[in-house]
């Protein structure tokens, strides 16, 4: 079978013919416009060989480049530096790239909207958070922006403007959606919030700790499980079932201590949260024993503490109390009362 | 000469004296655009020092003994390190400081870094223009990790927070539930005596140990000046060198432990801390009444009894008058922090020897003794002097970098040993002399303030201010006083109004006999019901108000304090949570939903109260 029209060109044919048409006035112009298109060819086929060569295609290194301009804006983000972060999401999401990086972007946008002071734009941040929900629920950035919108229902700088009932749909929609996400414990850990802060109406109460057992009891290894207990054992505390409270100080407590990265709550805090326990035993359930064994962490483990003193001793006092037998005198040989 | 004539010279007169006039002004404008150019660019200028290098600048208020100079030594070492690098610093006295960070902050010319106040009117200021170094902070400081740096190879790796010796608390403020602030040096306060002066005016140059030793060692002072007058006339000395700042540490001092006790019957949820809701709800159900309570009334009292012995006038003077006075030796003793250690024994050496004790606690039996029976603990010691980095600053990395290099180990030791000032950093040594200002774990803690934030705050200030700075009467007054109690009654009570019934309850028969020493006594518990009757008045009609306010603009840090949950949420999307980045955004959101938390409960508890105390709402007062 004779070969076809295409393939019986050679590059010497190809040549020669070129040069025929370019010294043939009249098919000049035609001639030179066949060159410079194979000469574009030619480039382009050089760069694309040796994108082949270093293991990118254009396309790939275009979104390296805009994944590196979005690194940089986030960390311009970060820094305060608004112009200039919305500078580099802006030429990321100018040139082409993957599918995600859009949503990282707009993403990036928002926040910048939404933080930047004195100008910020919450209205504009809403919009793009909305867009990346809508048109890009299948990226990473997607449960991040139902989040942001969640937030801005939720918190907004005047509480008469709050939207309690939308910012609850919206967490809701994380944790439906997202459920392995870690916004998703914190969408729990917020929703459970909107319906705990309605402190003394009962039926609010009870939902928001509904939330909050039932996340705890799906999840009860997520990051925010200790801020989970804490808001319970306050709502518990509040009511006056003090060995629940206690309960769940102790689950804070416990959880807060065996997350891998450390101890996400500050020294003080944990003070505090130490002081509470020990005082609601020894003063509300007078579980002495168990008081003075509160007390001493403190002592023992937040030593450069104010209460360190106070709470020394409380633990002397509360085990002294603990010798005591039931309607009996303390123990001779318990460390003498202290209080300050 | 004409009228005329007479009328144009007088104009032309006029004409010229504009001149000289408009001359002088431009030559003036001449003369400092020539100062300013000099300074800028001359040779010696710091334009031409730091020609084509970034220049970091920082700027703070701490001007003592050789803070300035330490500094810049270690500037200079920064700059060798990192030739391209300059550094700055730019020293603002005390008191313009305020207003001069203000400016330059709404201005936009604000220096890098910036030494922050621990004072509630700097709170909006730090949010809205200092960056959050929250997850800075967790990293570790690399020049931990260099040897000559750093001595102690357990420092490295760890974050830069727990290289502190108080986790980095003195740069975390509690409100904004972020890391702002980089500090550099550990404080604590005592008394200081010229010992020269305590041996010859009461014997002995032991320092008091109790309240009670304390007010007899003033008066031995006081006699001791008294009889040194009668030789000489212009012989100046008094107990302690007063100062609106003094007054503030020995209130502080004493104040603490005076309302200690209102702890135990006020603290509803039992945290250890009578937060606001529960102080407004104790005085509005009647729980508390602040007019009367004997701990309130003791703290003022005790602090009102310590200030007639400081020098007269102090509520006006400010603490680099009171640190003069006691430096020339024209007071017998002061009450300042360890910042002030050092330049205090440069300024007197060999002129006389200095003794630093700490707060005496009253005995029992002694005024006080009853009430106030600790000393404040300082167990929780925060580090200060921390410096913030300005959102405005076109270095941030290097400014960082520098304040990493400050706080090294051997830096901060170093710049410490100079300042003598307690380090920051664990393991770091402090000079010697600073063994007296050592923290005192024993003690309690603050749990109980009398006034919230806003208009009580203010009226509180502005009653307090008024009752501390009332001079005690002369026998002038008393004479007066006498001659009225012997006329006629109604008169008299009308005159005096409590002081004459205080006086009448006494002795009623003879009022006119009233010793001098129980009509001063009289007269200042006399003073001290006016001042607590009307702030407590003013506390009923504001509290609530206040307290919504607080709640309101509490809401409004929260939404700004999202933004950088926000940006570690953002980032941990790509960085698949790092451990820092994880546990940052824990600790921020258990913080502020800590405080949606607390918000929540307030407005219960007001909304509670309001009803308990039928109290109208906001801005409305208090019913008649």
């Amino acid at each position: 079978m004779p070969p076809t029209g295409v393939a019986q060109l050679s590059v010497r044919g190809m040549i020669a013919d070129l040069v025929t048409a370019m010294t043939t006035p009249g098919r000049r112009t035609a001639a030179v416009l066949a060159a410079l298109a194979g000469a574009a060819l030619v480039s382009s086929w050089c760069v694309g060989g040796a994108g082949v060569r270093s293991g990118t295609s254009p396309g790939k290194a275009s979104a390296d480049r805009a994944a590196a301009c979005l690194a940089e804006a986030w960390h311009h983000l970060e820094m305060v530096n608004y112009a200039r972060a919305g500078e580099l999401f802006g030429t990321a999401l100018a040139g082409p790239c993957s599918r995600v990086q859009p949503a990282e972007g707009m993403l990036g946008l928002g926040q910048l909207k939404q933080f930047r002071q004195p100008e910020a734009d919450i209205a504009e941040a809403g919009r793009l958070y909305e867009a990346v929900a809508r048109d890009f629920a299948e990226t990473p950035a997607a449960p991040l922006a139902v989040m942001n919108l969640a937030r801005l229902a939720d918190a907004p700088a005047v509480e008469k403007d709050r939207d309690r009932q939308k910012a609850r749909r919206l967490y809701r929609q994380v944790m439906e959606r997202y459920p392995s996400h870690f916004v998703a414990d914190e969408a729990a850990l917020r929703l459970g919030q909107t319906y705990l802060e309605n402190v003394g109406d009962r039926a609010a109460e009870d939902e928001g700790a509904k939330v909050l057992n039932d996340w705890l009891a799906a999840r009860g290894d997520n990051f925010l499980a200790a801020a989970m207990h804490l808001q319970l054992a306050a709502l518990y505390e509040r009511r006056g079932q003090y060995r629940r409270a206690v309960e769940h100080w102790t689950a804070a407590d416990a959880a807060d201590a065996d997350a891998p990265v450390g101890r996400a709550i500050g020294r003080a805090a944990l003070a505090s949260l130490y002081l509470q326990v020990a005082r609601v035993l020894e003063m509300r359930l007078k579980d002495y024993a168990e008081a003075a064994r509160w007390y001493e962490r403190i002592v023992v483990e937040i030593e450069r503490d104010p209460k360190y003193h106070v709470a020394k001793l409380a633990a002397d006092r509360c085990r002294r109390l603990a010798s005591v037998p039931a309607g009996g005198e303390p123990d001779p040989n318990a460390p003498a009362e202290a209080r300050p | 000469m004409t009228p005329r004539d007479l009328e144009k010279r007088r104009q032309r007169a006029g004409r010229v004296r504009h001149y000289v006039g408009l001359a002088l002004l431009a030559a003036a404008a001449a003369w400092s655009a020539t100062h300013v150019a000099v300074r800028s660019f001359g040779p010696d200028s710091d334009t031409a020092l730091v020609a084509g290098k970034t220049v970091i600048r920082f700027a703070h208020w701490q001007l003592e003994g050789r803070t300035v100079d330490a500094l810049n030594e270690a500037c200079r070492e920064y700059t060798r390190l990192h030739p391209d690098v300059a550094v700055r610093q730019i020293e603002v006295p005390e008191r313009a400081y305020e207003q001069w960070v203000r400016t330059q902050l709404i201005g936009r010319t604000a220096p890098d870094l910036i030494e922050l106040r621990d004072e509630a009117v700097w709170r909006n200021l730090i949010a809205r223009y200092f960056v959050v170094i929250t997850e800075l902070v967790d990293r570790p400081n690399p020049y931990n990790a260099a040897p000559n740096f750093c001595d102690d190879p357990n420092l490295a790796g760890l974050p830069w927070r727990e290289t502190y010796v108080d986790d980095m608390q003195g740069g975390f403020i509690e409100e904004l539930r972020d890391h702002y602030g980089v500090p550099l040096s550990v404080f604590t306060i005592r008394c200081f005596a010229n010992r020269d002066i305590l041996r010859a005016a009461a014997g002995s140059d032991r320092p008091p140990a109790t309240l009670g030793e304390f007010f007899e060692l003033c008066r031995a002072i006081e006699a001791y000046a008294a009889r040194r007058r009668e030789r000489d006339g212009s012989f100046r000395l008094v107990p302690v060198a007063g100062s609106r700042y003094t007054a503030e540490i020995f209130g502080n001092q004493y104040w603490t432990p005076s309302v200690w006790a209102l702890l135990d019957r006020h603290d509803t949820d039992l945290s250890g801390q009578l937060e606001e809701d529960e102080r407004i709800e104790a005085v509005l159900t009647g729980r508390l009444d602040l007019a009367t309570d004997p701990c309130i009334r003791a703290g003022h009292r005790a602090l009102y009894d310590i200030t007639r012995h400081f020098s007269a006038g102090f509520m006006s003077d400010q603490r680099d008058q009171a640190v003069l006075l006691f430096s020339q030796g024209r007071a017998a003793m002061i009450a300042t922090g360890s910042w002030d250690a050092g330049s205090l024994w440069r300024q007197v050496a060999g002129d006389f020897e200095i003794i630093v004790f700490d707060f005496p606690v009253p005995a029992p039996g002694e005024p006080y003794g009853r009430l106030i029976r600790n000393r404040v603990s300082e167990a929780g010691a925060r580090a200060g002097f921390p410096l913030g980095l300005t959102r405005t600053s076109r270095h941030k990395d290097q400014a960082i970098d520098f304040m990493q290099f400050l706080t090294s180990k051997r830096i901060n030791e170093r710049i410490n040993e100079q300042f003598r000032w307690f380090p920051a950093i664990r393991g770091a040594a402090p000079d010697r002399i600073l063994e007296p200002f050592r923290p005192q774990m024993e003690g309690v803690y603050k749990v109980f303030d009398m006034h919230l934030t806003g208009t009580t705050q203010l009226r509180y200030q502005n009653r307090y201010e008024e009752y501390m700075s009332a001079a005690d009467p002369g026998p002038e007054e008393y004479r007066r006083f006498l001659r009225a109690a012997a006329g006629d009654r109604r008169k008299f009570l009308a005159t005096y109004g409590g002081l004459a019934r205080r006086c009448l309850a006494d002795s009623p028969d003879r009022p006119e006999h009233m010793p001098f020493g129980a009509y001063v006594e009289a007269w200042r518990d006399d003073l001290y019901d006016r001042f607590i009757r009307a702030y407590a008045a003013d506390y009923r009609e504001c509290a609530l108000a206040d307290s919504q306010r607080n709640w309101a603009n509490g809401h409004h840090a929260v939404v700004q304090t999202d933004g950088p949950l926000a940006q570690l949420r953002a980032r941990a999307m790509r960085e698949q949570l790092r451990g820092a980045t994880r546990r940052n955004l824990a600790a921020l959101v258990v913080g502020q939903v800590e405080r949606v938390r607390q918000r929540a409960n307030h407005r219960a508890a007001i909304e509670r109260l309001r009803i308990a105390a039928d109290v109208p709402p906001t801005g409305q007062g208090a019913r008649p």
